[in-house]
C-alpha cells in the first residue's frame, strides 16, 4: 500500500463520504479525526489502519457491520454505493445488506423486482405512507391520519403517569429547597421568611410496542406503522418490536426522518405465520430484563390468531404482566360488529391485560387509558 | 492480512508485527490481568493519542467497566467513576455547595461575634464545595485521571446533553468561584448497555468499540490471566462450555465475569474437570435465574464435553 500525503487524505475522506452514503452519521470532524488517527497509528500495517478507521467511523454496532462490508471493497478501489432502497443502518445489523453483496435472497428479490418495473406478485413489503397515495416519500409529514395519530399518542403519553423520579422541581409540598429559600432570603435581609419547597417530579413512562406483522395482519400494516411512528415521534422512550414467527427490534428504522419504513428485510419477524407466544417469550428473555420495569407500558397490537403454543403465550404474558406497569392489547378485529375475543391467543392473553381496544380506531390509545386515568402506574 | 494474532500452542495470544505502542498497551493490560484483542488495543491507543473519549458497548459482564480500572492502573493514575442512573443531574455529577457546613460556619461566626463582612467570601471557597466525580476529574492534578462514565445509557437525555458540553471543553463555571479548567484532560471511557440508543451527537464525539463475548481461546486466556492457579485444561473446558451455554435461549446470558466466578467456585470445591456433578454443584455461580438454571441443567448432556458434536445451536 503506497499512499502519500494528498492521495491518502483524499482516500480516507472519500471513505467517510462513502460510509455517509450508507447512512452513517459522519461529518467533517470525523473525517479529520480519521486522518489524525492515522498519524497516531501510522500506515505501515493494514490491520492497524483498518481498526483505527473503524473505531473512528463506525460508532454503533450496526455501523461496524456496514463498515466491515464496505471497507474491503473501498480498499480494492471499487466504487461503492448503496442501493437506492437501502434503509441505512438496521436495528440489529445482522441483515444489513451492502449494495451488490446481498447475501439474503429474501431481501433482494422484492426490491429488485420493483426497480425493473415488474408487477409484484407478492404483497408489497415496504410501507411508505406517502407513496401509498401516489406522492413522493419526502412528503412523509403530511401522511393521512398522522396528525390525528400524533394527537392520540400525545394524549396517551400524557395520561400515563409513572412513579416519582429522582429529580426535583419546585412545588408546594415536599422537602425544603434550601438554595431557593436562601436566594429568596436575600430580599428580606438574609432572614428566611418563607421556605421554598421542592418535590420529586414524576418519571416519564416508557412504552414498549409489540406489533404483529404476520400475514393475517397484512391489511393493517399502515395503521400499525402509523401508530408506532406516532408513539416514537412523541416519546423518545418508546421501543418498538415487530413479530411474526420471530421478533425483531425496529425502533431505529421508525426514526427515519422521511417517514418511510422498510420491513422487507425483517426475515422471520415479518409476513409469516403468527407465533405470538414464542415471539413474546423471546422478547421477555432477550429484552425483558432491560426494558421492562414499573414505568413501562406494554402495548401489543395483534389479531390474536396464534398458530403457536397457547401455553407459551400464557407464560410470556404472565412474565410481562409481572414486570410491566400496564399491559394493553389492541386488535384490529375488535371494532368488527359482533366481535367476541374468542381467538385462542386473545383468550389466553386477556386475563393479563389491563385493557383491550380496537387498533383501527383513530383514538385507540386514548381510549385505553381513559378508565385508568386516576392513580399512578405501579412503581 | 486478515488476522494478525492467532492462538499459539500454549493457548496464549501471540502477536505478529504491529504498532509498538499498540502492542505495549496490550501487553501492559495483560500484566494487569486483562486480555485485550487487537481492535481494543488500537482503540485505546487512539483514545490516548488523540485525546478522544472512548465509548465501549457490549453485553453485560464482558469487562467494560474493568477496562477503565485496568487502564487507570496501566497509566498509573487515578480512576474517577461516575455511575449513571435515571435522574442523575449536575448536582450529583458535578458539584454542590455544602449547605450544612456553610450554615454552621455562619452560626459559629455569629456566636463568636467575629467579622461577618469577610465571611461571605469565605463561604464560597473550595472548602465548601462538594466535588462530585466530574468536577473531581477536572480539578485532578496531573497525570490526567481516567474518568469512567458507567452505563451512560441509564442517564436521561438532558444529562447526556450536559455531558456533551463537558466532554468538549473540560471546563466548568461555578458562578461563585469562576471557571475551573482541567489541568490535564482526563481520559474518558464511557460504557453503555444499550438500554436506550445514545444520541448521534454523543457518538460523534467518541471513538467506538464493541466488546463481544470472547472466543473460547481468548476466554481461556482470560481465565488463566485472572486465576493463575487454574489448570490450562480446565480453563479450556470452561471456556468451551460457556460458549455452548451462551447459545441457549437464556434470560441472562452469563458474561466473562461469571466464567471467572465459576472457575473460582470449581477451584474452591476441588474439581479437576467438568462433569455433571461438578456443574450442578457450582452452577449457582454462573446462572442467576431460576428458569435459566432449570434449562441449563436439562441441557447438561449436550453442554458437557462428551456431547460436543451434536449440540443444536
Amino acid at each position: 500500500m503506497t499512499w502519500q500525503g494528498a492521495a491518502l487524505r483524499r482516500r480516507v475522506t472519500e471513505l467517510g463520504a462513502v460510509l455517509r452514503a450508507f447512512g452513517l452519521p459522519i461529518g467533517i470532524d470525523a473525517q479529520a479525526l480519521a486522518l489524525q488517527s492515522l498519524t497516531a497509528v501510522g500506515i505501515e500495517d493494514a490491520e492497524d489502519v483498518r481498526l483505527s478507521l473503524r473505531a473512528v467511523y463506525a460508532r454503533t454496532r450496526p455501523a461496524q457491520d456496514i463498515f466491515d462490508q464496505v471497507y474491503p471493497r473501498w480498499l480494492r478501489g471499487e466504487r461503492v454505493k448503496p442501493e437506492p432502497e437501502s434503509s441505512g443502518a438496521s436495528d440489529d445489523g445482522v441483515e444489513t445488506d451492502v449494495a451488490g453483496t446481498s447475501s439474503s435472497p429474501r431481501a433482494a428479490s422484492p426490491s429488485q423486482g420493483a426497480q425493473e418495473g415488474e408487477p409484484m406478485a407478492a404483497p408489497s413489503a415496504s410501507y411508505s405512507p406517502a407513496a401509498a397515495h401516489g406522492r413522493s416519500p419526502g412528503e412523509g409529514r403530511g401522511q393521512p391520519g398522522m396528525a390525528e395519530a400524533l394527537r392520540d399518542a400525545a394524549a396517551f403519553l400524557a395520561a400515563l403517569r409513572a412513579g416519582e423520579g429522582r429529580r426535583r422541581r419546585p412545588g408546594r409540598r415536599g422537602d425544603i429547597d434550601l438554595r431557593r429559600s436562601l436566594r429568596a432570603a436575600r430580599a428580606t435581609a438574609g432572614e428566611i421568611v418563607r421556605f421554598h419547597r421542592r418535590r420529586r417530579r414524576p418519571r416519564a413512562p416508557r412504552v414498549v410496542l409489540l406489533c404483529d406483522f404476520s400475514r393475517s395482519m397484512a391489511g393493517e400494516d399502515p395503521v400499525v406503522l402509523r401508530l408506532a411512528q406516532a408513539l416514537v415521534r412523541r416519546s423518545r422512550r418508546t421501543e418498538v418490536f415487530a413479530f411474526s414467527t420471530d421478533i425483531r427490534r425496529i425502533t431505529g428504522r421508525l426514526r427515519q426522518r422521511d417517514g418511510t419504513v422498510a420491513l422487507q428485510d425483517l426475515g422471520h419477524a415479518y409476513g409469516g405465520g403468527t407465533r405470538i407466544g414464542f415471539s413474546l417469550q423471546r422478547f421477555v428473555r432477550r429484552w425483558g430484563a432491560r426494558l421492562l420495569s414499573g414505568d413501562v407500558v406494554v402495548l401489543i397490537v395483534s389479531d390474536g390468531l396464534d398458530t403457536g403454543e397457547i401455553a407459551l403465550l400464557r407464560r410470556a404474558m404472565q412474565d410481562i404482566r409481572a414486570a410491566a406497569a400496564r399491559v394493553f392489547w389492541l386488535s384490529p378485529l375488535a371494532g368488527t360488529p359482533g366481535y367476541q375475543p374468542v381467538q385462542g391467543g386473545v383468550r389466553a392473553a386477556l386475563p393479563y391485560c389491563d385493557a383491550f381496544g380496537d387498533a383501527l380506531d383513530p383514538r385507540a390509545l386514548t381510549k385505553l387509558v381513559h378508565p385508568s386515568r386516576q392513580g399512578r402506574l405501579r412503581a | 492480512m486478515l488476522r494478525s494474532w492467532h492462538p499459539g500452542t500454549t493457548g496464549r495470544t501471540e502477536w505478529t508485527i504491529i504498532h509498538p505502542q499498540i502492542e505495549a498497551i496490550a501487553t501492559a493490560l495483560r500484566q494487569e490481568g486483562y486480555v485485550a484483542d487487537r481492535a481494543l488495543a488500537t482503540a485505546l491507543h487512539l483514545m490516548i493519542a488523540l485525546d478522544q473519549p472512548l465509548l465501549v458497548e457490549g453485553p453485560a459482564g464482558v469487562g467494560k467497566t474493568e477496562l477503565a480500572k485496568v487502564l487507570a492502573q496501566h497509566l498509573n493514575t487515578r480512576l474517577i467513576r461516575l455511575q449513571c442512573y435515571e435522574g442523575l443531574d449536575a448536582a450529583a455529577a458535578l458539584y454542590e455547595w455544602d449547605y450544612p457546613r456553610q450554615l454552621l460556619r455562619i452560626r459559629l461566626a455569629e456566636a463568636a461575634k467575629g467579622d461577618l463582612g469577610g465571611l461571605a467570601h469565605d463561604l464560597f471557597t473550595r472548602e465548601f464545595l462538594l466535588e462530585r466525580p466530574l468536577l473531581q476529574a477536572i480539578t485532578a492534578p496531573a497525570p490526567a485521571p481516567v474518568l469512567l462514565i458507567d452505563e451512560v445509557d441509564r442517564a436521561d437525555e438532558e444529562f447526556e446533553a450536559f455531558l456533551l458540553e463537558l466532554l468538549g471543553e473540560f471546563q466548568v463555571t461555578v458562578p461563585e468561584l469562576g471557571t475551573l479548567r482541567a489541568a490535564a484532560k482526563p481520559k474518558v471511557v464511557l460504557t453503555s448497555n444499550r438500554t436506550r440508543e445514545l444520541s448521534d451527537a454523543l457518538r460523534r464525539r467518541c471513538l467506538y468499540h464493541w466488546i463481544d463475548y470472547p472466543d473460547p481461546d481468548r476466554e481461556a486466556e482470560i481465565l488463566r490471566a485472572r486465576l493463575p492457579h487454574l489448570d490450562g485444561h480446565l480453563a479450556g473446558e470452561i471456556a468451551r462450555f460457556m460458549q455452548r451455554l451462551r447459545q441457549l435461549p437464556l434470560g441472562r446470558a452469563p458474561g466473562v465475569a461469571e466464567s471467572v466466578d465459576w472457575a473460582q467456585a470449581l477451584l474452591a470445591l476441588g474439581h479437576q474437570g467438568l462433569d455433571a456433578e461438578a456443574c450442578r454443584e457450582s452452577f449457582s455461580a454462573v446462572l442467576k435465574d431460576r428458569e435459566d438454571l432449570a434449562l441449563a441443567v436439562a441441557e447438561l448432556p449436550s453442554l458437557l464435553p462428551s456431547g460436543e458434536d451434536g449440540h443444536p445451536a
